[in-house]
């Protein structure tokens, strides 16, 4: 089996070879790498506003709700409307107050469970508003497969999460980097024959957004 | 179970524009994917400096590529990623069927990799026994018709739905004329079962981040997803060309893959993987073993000129944008990578005697280059690969195998050069045409001609087989100077 | 001002009235127009098929003739020829003084039409060609030496013609120098969907900045039997009627 050593020799022998001619090439050279543009500073209302009307241009549903207690109740009447029965829901504390009658509430569920209930709850720890895209961290909320696997994914979401843009939302997290972080702009989608959009694939066919001011 | 290779590129693109269903799916592509990429581009604030910052990126990890991927390794191990390093397709197939092999595992969910393509990994599999399962629709579609992509980005454009829903009646018993929300949910409901019960996963790798040991993975299905959470050891196939150096890198190439690939401001899912969990009860794959890939990437780096093809990042977007790929489709171009891209990278990984005709399969008209989000010129590395052909040398090509000198050719090329070295010479070659067409000129036009004619000047039957030439002119131009212009004098 | 006429082997050879209407275009706008009858090919056709020792005899040669031009600038009835002279510069890798001289003559090299619009900043007027009127944007032109409004511009200036701007303009006729032989098939259908919106536009003429395209569109126009005519913008601003 080859080792690092001999693949980086490899390849340091090859750079070897072209530098002699580099300078010739000097038309071919980028210029110098330019700063990346940020947005200036845009209000928390104006960023859930981009960020809501963003999210449903490509599918998404965004829910507000002025506080906590009526974001519960908010999830509480998308449920009944999917008539869901059995439900997941993350390691979310806030999530642990949905009291909806017959509704089961797994908290980690099993692979199994996973497969069959009707929907999976989990919040967001950022989002981006410029392109409605939810922030995932795995370090902080147990929410990989409950995002994931249920057809329907409910997340919650505070509006002083929201940053203005992706280059933001790195910038952030590059100091704390979660083994795992997804991002998720709107519900599962595939253009694989004749270029048709059809919506949900292997993913939820369903993103439903709680927005919490 | 296709014969095409990239030294049968005039027979393939023969087939292709006689076939008029891939003409019509290929239609399709030229028009759609135009448009959506231009709206998606209107929305970046200073496209053209995106291009340039990603270009100054890749330019700079190419140029130092040893330390970056040495950087890429240590970090990764750090967080408890498994490294691999394979030389070439058949090292890195052995590495993964070891790995699942050593696992007990006899199927696997596979996330699209065009990587694995390259490498012809699937076979490899199969070969000991083990079940790939594909699990992109895309993919799952060619997988089901034993065929291989036809494009970097949408593997099945070269099929109808037509085609598609027949395919599905034959192999999984649907209805053949089902529509395309009922085609995606047969997949759902099939490839779900294969998630549920996967112990490994193997997927490919968008980019790699120097500075962390990330991996970022872009999807619009959710298969990639499932593939690496659900199973308990994830395997990410990577070539060793896809690094960047810092994580922030990320932004910009987020910006102008999506864009340039589908036409989409973001896909719908981007998993950013770093290593392994840190608490054996946390969600996700107990193991991640990452397999880098040279397999003639590292030889491409001793040419100055054509390494830059080693910025791409496999958006499609020249392919969508060429007006040849958009006539014979990808299966023509007989390899892995068609289009643009594919004429230029499949000389220098396989050399150029196995994909002699690529360089040629272009009108040269760069709209390629325009699209590429990382400025790759491309016309420009199709001519340096055409003048390699003719000066038989092979830098920077995996072999140094020779590609037969075009004898004909290149005679008539110096005879070209030597003929109209002087005005003396030139002249006399100008009368000798006039002679020679009074046998197929009329009208000052060369309709067809045939026969003994067309074997003799190979390239005017080729011409004239579909258009008509002009006579060389009873007077050029010079003589009408000489006659009468000249002393038209200056202007009012 | 005195320009020196770069007419182009194609032009020369199969299209020399193409040659004509640019000495007399160049005139009504004001120029003293030489011409060097030592000048045969700028070497493309050597260098896009990969033969670069030969390209590079061509360069040389056109180096050495336009320098003894005391005219201030180089014109040239043909986007892709004079695109070529930009790409001189790349046949020297190892030859500074000969790049510096290719580089010297790139640098007063310029198409018909940019020369008019960018470099004289003059109107032509008196032309007249009564008609609808589409124009194909050449690749060379287009991408390497930005050529797109200014054709555009000239042929506004032209009594009572009807300029229609066609879908897919700017995609490539299908000419590719060898290509439209080595690749014949797909050089003709690349070609027939630009026909396709010529035909469709009802036009009377197709014009661009480059011979060749006009050879492979022409061609096939006459093939098929059209009545549509393939003109050079120099003829058509050249024209009368």
């Amino acid at each position: 089996m080859t080792s690092r050593a001999e693949m980086l020799d490899g390849i340091r022998s090859s750079l070897a070879k072209s530098a002699p001619f580099e300078g010739l090439y000097h038309h071919l050279q980028p210029s110098p790498r330019k700063s990346v543009r940020h947005a200036s500073a845009v209000s928390a209302a104006e960023l859930a506003k981009r960020f809501s009307s963003e999210l449903t241009t490509v599918g998404g549903e965004v829910h507000r709700a002025a506080n906590e207690e009526l974001a519960v109740e908010t999830i509480c009447e998308v449920l009944a409307n999917i008539g869901a029965k059995s439900v997941a829901i993350s390691d979310l504390e806030l999530l642990k107050s949905i009291d909806g009658a017959d509704i089961e509430l797994i908290e980690n569920p099993s692979r199994e469970q996973l497969f069959v209930v009707d929907a999976g709850i989990t919040s967001a720890q950022l989002a981006i508003a410029e392109t409605g895209t939810l922030v995932l961290r795995s370090a902080t909320e147990r929410h990989r497969l409950v995002s994931l696997v249920p057809p329907v994914h409910i997340c919650v979401l505070r509006t002083n999460d929201i940053r203005p843009t992706m280059h933001d939302v790195l910038e952030e997290m590059s100091n704390a980097i979660d083994p795992t972080i997804t991002f998720i702009t709107g519900p599962s989608r595939t253009s694989d024959i004749e270029l048709t959009l059809a919506i949900g694939v292997h993913g939820p066919k369903r993103l439903i957004v709680v927005l919490i001011d | 179970m296709q014969a095409q290779t990239a030294n049968n590129f005039d027979k393939n693109a023969r087939a292709a524009l006689a076939d008029p269903v891939l003409q019509g799916a290929l239609q399709n592509l030229a028009s759609t994917f135009g448009t959506r990429r231009k709206a998606a581009i209107a929305t970046v604030p200073d496209w053209e400096a995106s291009r340039e910052t990603a270009r100054s990126i890749k330019s700079e990890v190419l140029g130092k590529l040893d330390k970056y991927l040495g950087a890429f390794a240590d970090n990764a191990e750090a967080n408890g990623a498994k490294i691999h390093w394979a030389k070439d397709a058949k090292e890195a197939c052995s590495i993964v069927t070891g790995l699942v092999k050593e696992r007990g595992a006899q199927m696997v969910v596979k996330s699209k990799s065009m990587v694995t393509e390259e490498i012809h990994l699937n076979h490899a599999l199969e070969a000991e026994g083990v079940e790939p399962v594909e699990t992109d629709l895309g993919e799952w579609i060619i997988q089901l018709a034993e065929e291989t992509p036809s494009h970097i980005v949408v593997p099945a454009i070269h099929k109808t739905k037509r085609q598609i829903a027949e395919l599905f009646a034959e192999k999984v018993g649907t209805d053949k004329d089902a529509n395309v929300d009922e085609l995606t949910a047969t997949a759902r409901r099939i490839l779900r079962q294969k998630f549920a019960e996967a112990t490994v996963g193997i997927s490919g790798v968008n980019f790699g981040v120097a500075e962390t040991g990330s991996i970022l993975i872009l999807e619009n299905e959710g298969n990639v997803r499932l593939t690496t959470s659900l199973p308990k050891t994830h395997i990410a196939v990577m070539g060793i060309e896809k690094l960047l150096p810092k994580f922030t890198d990320l932004g910009v190439f987020l910006e102008l893959l999506p864009r340039s690939g589908t036409g989409q401001r973001l896909t719908a899912y981007q998993s950013i993987i770093t290593g392994t969990k840190k608490h054996p009860d946390h969600e996700g794959p107990e193991e991640l073993h990452i397999v880098l890939v040279d397999n003639g990437r590292s030889k491409m780096l001793a040419h100055p000129v054509t390494r830059q093809s080693l910025a791409c990042i496999r958006c499609g977007a020249c392919l969508n944008a060429c007006p040849v790929y958009q006539s014979v489709g990808g299966h023509a171009y007989g390899a892995v990578y068609p289009g643009p891209i594919g004429a230029v990278i499949t000389p220098q990984l396989q050399g150029l005697a196995k994909a002699k005709q690529l360089p040629y399969a272009s009108s040269l008209c760069g709209a390629c280059r325009e699209v590429c989000p990382v400025k790759i010129d491309i016309p420009e590395l199709l001519l340096h690969l055409r003048a390699e052909i003719t000066e038989g040398t092979s830098n920077g090509a995996v072999t140094d195998e020779k590609v037969a000198r075009r004898r004909g050719e290149s005679i008539a090329f110096r005879l070209y050069s030597s003929m109209w070295k002087t005005p003396g010479r030139y002249r006399f070659f100008q009368k000798l045409a006039r002679t020679s067409q009074r046998l197929v000129a009329r009208d000052g036009k060369i309709g067809k001609v045939s026969g003994l004619i067309a074997s003799a000047a190979p390239p005017l039957g080729a011409w004239t087989a579909w258009r008509d030439a002009p006579a060389v002119a009873p007077e050029s131009f010079r003589e009408k100077w000489e006659r009468k212009l000249k002393n038209g004098g200056k202007a009012e | 001002m005195k320009v020196s006429l770069f007419v182009t082997c194609i032009v020369d050879q199969l299209f020399p009235k193409v040659g004509e209407c640019t000495v007399n275009v160049l005139r009504r706008a004001g120029c003293e127009v030489e011409f060097d009858d030592r000048q045969t090919c700028c070497g493309q056709p050597a260098f896009n098929s990969g033969y670069r020792k030969e390209a590079r005899e061509f360069a040389e040669r056109f180096i050495e003739i336009f320098e003894q031009s005391d005219a201030e600038a180089i014109v040239s009835p043909s986007g892709s020829c004079t695109a070529m002279v930009k790409h001189f510069h790349e046949l020297f890798p190892d030859d500074p003084a000969w790049r510096e001289r290719s580089e010297k003559i790139a640098a007063k090299t310029y198409e018909l039409g940019t020369f008019l619009v960018d470099v004289l900043g003059v109107e032509i007027s008196g032309s007249a060609f009564d008609g609808r009127v589409g124009f194909h944007d050449a690749c060379h032109g287009l991408r390497d030496l930005g050529i797109k409004k200014q054709p555009r511009e000239l042929l506004q200036g032209i009594d009572k013609i009807e300029l229609v701007e066609l879908p897919d303009s700017e995609v490539c006729c299908g000419f590719g120098g060898t290509f439209s032989v080595k690749y014949p098939e797909i050089s003709t259908q690349m070609v027939d969907r630009k026909i396709e919106n010529i035909e469709a536009a009802d036009l009377r003429a197709i014009v661009s900045c480059d011979s060749s395209c006009l050879m492979q569109i022409g061609g096939r126009l006459s093939r098929n039997g059209s009545k549509v005519k393939a003109m050079h913008l120099a003829e058509i601003l050249d024209s009368h009627e």
